[in-house]
């Protein structure tokens, strides 16, 4: 593509000017236009796909878009502390929903410890995987460390090899100087856990 | 006649451009619409949908914004193209100091379930599948569907009572894709929930 000598004009042609006079002007325009539809989408002269979005790219906005009955809005916005992430708002102006809510990447995994989290739309995320417990009390470190609320917090204790099965222990969250909660005491009531049991654990926190 | 950006030229004269000028016109009109609402209707446009092209390598991500594309993503049962965000990169962070880069997430996966009766799945960002459902059987072992790669995490709880105090239970995982529940008092026809998340 050449560069145009001209910007958009969306005024072009005037009423009296014959096609020779807007010659210029139909050339910026046509190219503009090109140019402007290329972002994000297959090209105009793309073939069968022309039109398509290659990808879409969501400026980061301070605050949601306008919806009228029927429509949705898709919409980047920064959040606290992290970068712009991806937000719903429903029709009519309804409520807005943070869709994403963080940067998702591998935890550290160890024989003692399957680690993963994910999020839910909601500024929900989810600590879970499976833990062995070489005894009673037992701190788990909640990761990455950015938990404000215990919204949600199942166990369960992996089968022993005998094939009997243990309780399920009871947890108090651990709240740092912070503020945040990064860490769950777990314990039992009673004594009949084996040390070194596998317990699957799952953790909702609000973030 | 396709598109062509480069029209009309000095020379000729625009007129003798004429047919080529009207197909511009016509074609942004039928490639507009194509994810957009037709030029001239009431909500010209707006998005109507988002047919995203598959793409062959991340876009990167480097301003102050979401890039939503879609790409192949291989699970335990086939490579798909899936819905994927990638943010600007923010961490570490005060609170977070791992130095992770800003991967894609993908958002979506191929099928759900929502038929059960025993067995319901859906999927977690970053291509996890959830699975959920009940059992009166424990003594059989529950299969996931689809395969998941391998099981992160299998919780059961019980809803019947023995002796007053709920039936102990534990979940052992069997098979990347299987696992059983166990419970040292829980009778024939107690009823067991259980929830597990695989990698797809």
């Amino acid at each position: 593509m050449t560069t145009p000598e001209f910007e958009y004009n969306k005024n072009i042609p005037k009423v009296n000017d014959d096609l020779a006079t807007s010659q210029g002007g139909f050339l910026a325009n046509f190219q503009q236009l090109y140019n402007a539809f290329l972002k994000n989408h297959v090209p105009l002269d793309g073939g069968a796909t022309a039109g398509n979005h290659t990808v879409i790219e969501l400026l980061n906005s301070s605050s949601g878009f306008e919806t009228s009955s029927g429509e949705l809005s898709l919409y980047a916005s920064p959040v606290d502390q992290q970068t712009g992430q991806l937000f719903m708002r429903y029709q009519g102006n309804s409520q807005d929903v943070q869709y994403t809510n963080y940067q998702l990447y591998e935890l550290n995994q160890t024989p003692q410890r399957l680690q993963f989290f994910t999020t839910l739309p909601g500024k929900i995320l989810i600590y879970y995987g499976l833990v062995i417990v070489p005894s009673y009390p037992y701190i788990l470190d909640l990761d990455p460390p950015i938990a404000k609320n215990i919204i949600s917090v199942n166990f369960c204790p992996g089968t022993r090899p005998t094939g009997l099965s243990s309780q399920v222990p009871l947890s108090n969250p651990v709240t740092a100087s912070d503020g945040f909660i990064k860490q769950l005491k777990i314990e039992i009531p009673f004594s009949l856990t084996a040390p070194n049991e596998p317990l699957f654990y799952s953790v909702m926190v609000n973030i | 006649m396709t598109y062509v950006p480069d029209t009309p030229q000095n020379q000729p004269s625009p007129r003798d451009t004429q047919a080529q000028i009207q197909t511009n016109f016509a074609q942004w009109a039928v490639q507009f619409l194509k994810n957009h609402s037709a030029m001239n209707s009431s909500s010209q446009g707006d998005h109507q949908a988002v047919v995203l092209e598959k793409q062959s390598v991340d876009p990167g991500v480097t301003q102050d914004q979401v890039t939503l594309f879609c790409k192949d993503a291989t699970s335990q049962l086939s490579t798909e193209p899936q819905l994927f965000a990638q943010i600007k990169k923010f961490l570490p962070t005060i609170n977070d100091r791992t130095d992770a880069i800003n991967e894609p997430m993908q958002l979506t996966y191929n099928s759900v379930n929502m038929t059960g009766p025993n067995q319901f799945q859906s999927f977690l960002i970053g291509g996890f599948l959830l699975f959920v459902g009940s059992t009166n059987n424990i003594a059989t072992i529950i299969t996931l569907t689809p395969s998941p790669s391998l099981i992160y995490m299998a919780i059961a709880t019980s809803s019947n009572l023995n002796g007053g105090l709920p039936n102990d239970v534990s979940t052992f995982v069997t098979q990347p894709n299987q696992f059983k529940i166990s419970s040292n008092f829980g009778f024939g026809g107690d009823v067991f929930y259980w929830i597990a998340i695989g990698k797809a």
